[in-house]
């Protein structure tokens, strides 16, 4: 008994030193985590993220004829007022899928910077102040919007009639007649266009509105399946994570330094969490207005519109039940903190999507984490932040991290 | 005699045991419809020490009035996803409570912050089980869940802490 008590003493001994031996020789010093870290270190990483949850809303969303056609939609210029402008205008796949401007260009200018569609399948909300709840929703904002595509449903539904009768009908059935329509048409175009859309039978503005949804319907599709790869920052974990393998993918001491900051005293990780580095919600950090615009509410005027919106998940546009429709149901609807609150961004790619901000209020990652220490005031409602004090080493430490997290962006092949 | 008294209390037994069944039999769930209500707490930041929060997941409420169990799925609380509870409410002498009207908010003490969407009540289920959708959570760390209980003993509160890894 004694003896096997003995055995039992040595054998810890003897594994607690093999283990240590194991750590010296395989890990950086800087590369030791506690366990409550590593799990949050997991939490993070793209692995974590799986595939995107579904979207009932859409029953088209898997479909592979769907992700076809709305890929050739997506790079579409015909759907737009002046035939110059197509989501890749703004949306660019070279670019992040975004412009890398202040304000997104379309036939004007928005009021707002264009904000990626990478990984955005995992977001319950969209926009700057997710006035949309869905991918299909999102992507018919941008094209009734004046400043956009500038366009209007009947001349999209004329576009689809023309261009893609036969893949359309293939997925969602016959067309409706559209010859003796008005050529633009829509609730929310100009005067002209408005009257000519009232002037139409109930029957034919709910047979083009299909149409228009199923256009975002087939591009949204396409955006499902565009996603980030591992960034330096998942082989990190990866190798931290699996103690067989060694550690290759090495980050340097100051990018783990700024990964502890990141997870500490930065708080970046309050808001900027899981797999996509974002919670999806909506926060007032203190980012004023650009000179001369109007003043942005952000989500507090966001979350109106998606509960109104014809093409919300409760609509009779979406394809879900109402039970499916849980975070529209139970959405916040009101309060002091969603004046100015903005949807948080993932920081996936951050170092290639400059500017910063949702109206590209600041030009370098330098100058986010300069206004994230000093924590101004907001111009309106209350900011959630409070200095950080943290010294010039350590800001440059945390953009250091920034910039590990940059990896491939992954675009569905469309048959 | 005593094979006597034995047979007998089987006999009880077995018939009590029958009735119930039967009892449970015919009585499914009944849903109850509950009325909604909305509580909204300001989440001043607020520090509590750490070993001063008890969160043990069934309580008395802060009157006394109700014992109340909170029961995530599967007892453990995903993150940022949506999903429901199931509420445990009985009365003082362990009855359960079927009627009531139930309040519940949440947030984060320490960061200022509410959840980051409205849950509700939406069904009585049987047996003092009351379901709770809506339910989320941003992030790790201490939330507290913010429960108004008023049904037949009267109106009661409770705070529930949770620690989110």
């Amino acid at each position: 008994m004694r003896s096997g008590r003995m055995s039992a003493i040595v054998f810890a001994a003897t594994a607690a030193l093999v283990v240590t031996g194991f750590v010296r020789t395989t890990a950086h010093s800087s590369d030791v985590w506690s366990g409550e870290d590593l799990g949050t270190l997991r939490s993070l990483s793209i692995r974590a993220a799986g595939p995107p949850p579904p979207d009932p809303s859409n029953r088209f969303a898997e479909d592979p004829r769907a992700v076809a056609l709305g890929k050739r939609l997506f790079f579409d210029t015909r759907l737009s007022s002046n035939g110059k402008v197509a989501c890749a205008t703004c949306h660019l796949p070279a670019r992040e899928f975004q412009d890398g401007l202040p304000l997104g260009r379309g036939v004007g200018v928005t009021g707002r910077r264009t904000m990626t569609i990478v990984g955005t399948a995992y977001s319950p909300w969209f926009f700057w102040d997710g006035r949309m709840d869905s991918q299909w929703s999102q992507a018919l904002g941008p094209l009734e919007s004046a400043v956009e595509h500038g366009g209007t449903r009947t001349l999209y539904a004329s576009v689809v009639a023309q261009g893609y009768r036969r893949e359309y009908e293939q997925l969602f059935g016959a067309l409706p007649s559209l010859a003796s329509l008005p050529r633009s048409a829509g609730p929310n175009g100009n005067a002209a266009e408005r009257e000519s859309w009232a002037a139409l039978s109930d029957t034919i503005r709910d047979s083009v509105t299909r149409v228009f949804v199923n256009i975002g319907k087939s591009i949204a599709a396409f955006e499902r399946g565009i996603t980030y790869g591992p960034s330096r920052f998942d082989k990190y974990v990866a190798t931290l994570t699996n103690a067989t393998k060694p550690a290759a993918a090495r980050l340097s001491s100051d990018e783990v330094a700024g990964l502890r900051l990141f997870l500490g005293r930065g708080q970046c990780i309050r808001c900027h969490t899981g797999p996509m580095l974002t919670d999806n919600l909506f926060h007032n950090v203190g980012v004023a207005d650009r000179v001369g615009a109007n003043p942005d509410s952000g989500r507090a005027t966001g979350v109106r519109q998606v509960i109104a919106g014809e093409f919300n998940c409760l609509g009779r546009f979406s394809d879900a039940k109402k039970s499916e429709c849980g975070e529209l149901t139970f959405v916040v609807k009101d309060g002091a903190e969603l004046v100015q609150a903005f949807r948080t961004p993932s920081l996936r790619n951050i170092a290639r999507r400059s500017p910063y901000g949702h109206a590209g209020q600041f030009a370098t990652l330098a100058r986010v984490l300069d206004h994230y220490n000093r924590a101004p005031s907001a111009s309106a409602g209350h900011s959630e932040l409070e200095p950080l004090h943290l010294t010039p080493t350590q800001l440059r430490q945390l953009e250091a991290f920034l910039r590990t997290l940059d990896g491939p962006v992954i675009v569905p092949a469309a048959r | 005699m005593r094979s006597r008294s034995i047979a007998s209390l089987a006999t009880f037994a077995t018939t009590s045991c029958v009735i119930a069944l039967c009892i449970a039999a015919t009585d499914a769930p009944r849903r109850v419809p509950v009325v909604p209500c909305t509580i909204q707490e300001s989440w001043n930041r607020e520090v509590v020490a750490e070993n001063s929060r008890n969160y043990a997941p069934s309580r008395l409420t802060d009157g006394g009035k109700y014992r109340v169990t909170i029961r995530p799925p599967d007892d453990r609380v995903p993150m940022r996803t949506l999903h429901s509870w199931i509420l445990h409410v009985e009365d003082m002498k362990g009855v359960a409570v079927d009627s009531a009207t139930i309040c519940i908010d949440g947030g984060m003490p320490e960061h200022g912050h509410g959840l980051p969407t409205r849950p509700a009540v939406t069904e009585a289920l049987h047996n003092g089980d009351f379901r709770v959708d809506g339910m989320k959570f941003s992030m790790s760390g201490w939330w507290v869940v913010k429960l108004t209980i008023d049904g037949p003993p009267g109106p009661d509160s409770i705070r529930f802490n949770l620690k989110l890894p």
